[in-house]
């Protein structure tokens, strides 16, 4: 919500500033009134010179249910829509409120939900069942899809403590209940999920950090940006951990010959140790069982991610010494929400992925169904609902 | 020694030649060569290499580029696609264009009336999209790889080869498809004088049908070699032009 905060004051600001200058002409209205001021953003202040932009190609889009039957049924139930559904949004007195009974029957559709668990299987990249002894990888997705489509708040998928391993009954088009039994000593959602562990196991436990990192925040390492960045070595550093708080050996993440490694470093290492116990088959162990690639690996150690003295961390200044405390740093992060909302968009809009393809949604877009996400308590079926009778979803 | 043998012998020593002369060029990329394990002595494996994971330019360790095993996206490729496709306040509150997912068209083109599960010479529907799982952009899990959100051109063209074997069971089966049923009567493809009808066009393409969408449809037939292939290829036109983007 902090940043919420902050958008809200700089609302209220920008509201009180346009009021104040009412009268007054605008800056950038490419009049020149001021003498020979290019009508150029200049470094100082990019904005005040840029032109009024009065029409733009959003303002060439017509309104159009019928298209936004077809999308939405194709995204939503992954099937056309039907000729009965088709001639009743298009013959109807108000279009808009016969397209949204449509939707709401779609959100409701068995068909939604397991569209709903091929979102989140793609989104985290992981699927299939539980054979040879290696755990199930559709419980996460599925625990997501529930979540989706139960209408819970999406923290659970990151605090709930217990039931985190449906399966989903393809007959019978229900969830049916299950533990993960992996055997972590606190259950925190997906993040002791088995099939996480056993499909992201990797050196020193960097490959599952990734994937909380790049499925739940939307970005790539470095995760932290320092207000002030420094020089180390003669080049830049800039995460706001003390430089000197990562291990330097058996590797040296320290090391700044060929890249900075510290600043993505700095963060994985704080996180990774909460994940090291899980083995390659996704169960948790009494001690750490991921390795070390050192000449000949060896078992990982506190050692080899931290200095002595630190301890694990979600972000810098935000300790949290398990995974229930991970759960609950991760759940209640406005990244992280915004980056669920941010995906929901994207898949109604048909965008690309918002990791490997910078699909990103700017805030002026986003907060409109940012405040219905937390209007609704983290639900993210209001939300896809939020964005499906949006006026942009319905315009064409 | 032939005169094969000969020709073949001489494009071998041209080859050579040219590689040799090569040698000395200067490298077009600035990372030429594709990338390979470090291998500092070559009798040991990688983990027993000496100085293997020390940092240096070529000897870093191994960073995935991303969760997956697919090829990563070139940055400058990407910021040179925003910045075609316009301000990012703009851009995002327009509808792109994602690939249609493979169970969405399993279970649109049996809604229409097509047997996934049928076989035959040449492939039928179903058989071209069982096994054109990877040109359609299907997830490798196993990979750590989410379904395609994009068309490839091989991808784009299986869809129409998809379509166009699709069309005839579509035109038989159409009517008998609670899809597109009102009152339990489905409307035929073609009528009488095989002009296009409009609520099976509707059916086809998701959206009411316009008079250009029928005359589109109606001009195909009529221009086609014979009425019967113009029929395959008027429906497999409206799909594939219809449904190209979710």
């Amino acid at each position: 919500m902090r940043r919420y905060s902050m958008l809200l004051g700089l609302a209220v600001g920008a509201v009180l500033a346009a009021s104040a200058c009412d009268s007054a002409p605008g800056p950038g209205s490419g009049s020149n009134d001021d003498g020979d001021r290019p009508d150029v953003p200049t470094p100082e202040n990019p904005e005040a010179t840029r032109p009024k932009v009065t029409h733009t190609v959003l303002d060439e889009r017509l309104k159009d249910y019928n298209e936004a039957l077809r999308t939405a049924s194709i995204k939503l139930v992954r099937t056309l829509p039907t000729l009965a559904q088709i001639k009743k949004v298009q013959k109807a007195a108000d279009p808009r409120r016969a397209y949204e009974e449509e939707l709401d029957d779609m959100l409701e559709d068995p068909r939604f939900t397991e569209r709903m668990i091929k979102f989140w299987k793609d989104a985290m990249r992981m699927s299939g069942g539980a054979e040879g002894g290696n755990p199930s990888r559709n419980t996460a997705p599925n625990l997501a899809a529930r979540i989706t489509v139960e209408g819970r708040p999406f923290s659970d998928l990151f605090t709930s403590p217990s039931n985190n391993c449906p399966e989903y009954d393809g007959t019978n088009k229900v969830f049916t209940d299950g533990e993960c039994g992996g055997g972590a000593p606190v259950e925190a959602g997906v993040l002791t999920n088995p099939g996480v562990h056993y499909q992201f196991y990797g050196s020193m436990a960097f490959r599952r950090v990734r994937w909380l990192q790049e499925v739940f925040v939307c970005t790539k390492f470095p995760a932290e940006y320092s207000d002030k960045p420094e020089v180390k070595n003669g080049v830049d550093y800039v995460s706001p951990w003390p430089f000197e708080s990562i291990a330097t050996a058996p590797i040296d993440f320290q090391d700044t010959k060929s890249v900075v490694c510290a600043n993505c470093h700095t963060t994985l290492n704080h996180l990774a140790p909460l994940f090291g116990n899980f083995d390659e088959k996704g169960q948790w162990q009494n001690g750490i069982s991921v390795m070390t690639p050192t000449l000949v690996p060896e078992t990982t150690a506190l050692s080899h991610w931290l200095q002595p003295g630190e301890t694990t961390s979600w972000r810098f200044g935000e300790p949290v010494a398990d995974l229930g405390q991970l759960g609950e740093a991760v759940a209640s992060d406005p990244d992280v929400n915004e980056c669920v909302v941010a995906r929901l968009y994207n898949l109604a809009m048909s965008k690309e992925d918002i990791v490997n393809d910078l699909a990103t949604v700017p805030y002026e877009v986003l907060d409109e169904y940012m405040i219905t996400y937390y209007q609704n308590g983290m639900n993210l079926k209001a939300t896809l609902r939020a964005i499906f009778t949006s006026a942009d979803f319905v315009r064409y | 020694m032939n005169t094969t043998q000969i020709v073949l012998l001489a494009l071998v020593s041209a080859s050579g030649l040219t590689l040799l002369a090569c040698e000395d060029s200067r490298p077009s990329s600035v990372n030429p060569k594709p990338h390979s394990a470090y291998q500092e002595d070559p009798t040991k494996d990688d983990a027993a290499q000496p100085g293997a994971f020390a940092g240096g330019q070529d000897n870093t360790f191994d960073h995935m580029a991303g969760l997956g095993n697919e090829a990563p996206k070139d940055a400058f490729e990407i910021l040179k696609q925003r910045e075609e496709e316009g301000p990012a306040e703009i851009r995002t509150r327009l509808h792109s264009c994602q690939k249609i997912q493979v169970t969405t068209l399993r279970s649109m083109l049996t809604a229409l009336g097509v047997d996934i599960d049928a076989t035959g010479d040449p492939p039928t529907a179903g058989e071209l999209i069982k096994g054109g799982g990877q040109a359609l952009g299907a997830a490798n899990y196993d990979a750590r790889v989410g379904e395609s959100i994009v068309w490839t051109s091989a991808g784009a063209a299986k869809l129409f080869d998809i379509m166009v074997q699709a069309a005839p069971e579509i035109i038989a089966n159409l009517p008998n498809m609670p899809q597109c049923q009102i009152d339990g009567v489905g409307p035929q493809v073609f009528d009488a004088e095989n002009h296009c009808v409009e609520d099976a066009v509707s059916c086809l393409i998701g959206r009411p049908a316009t008079a250009d969408h029928v005359a589109i449809c109606d001009s195909v037939v009529a221009h086609a070699s014979d009425i019967e292939t113009g029929k395959k290829i008027a429906v497999a036109t409206l799909l594939s032009a219809a449904h190209s983007c979710e």
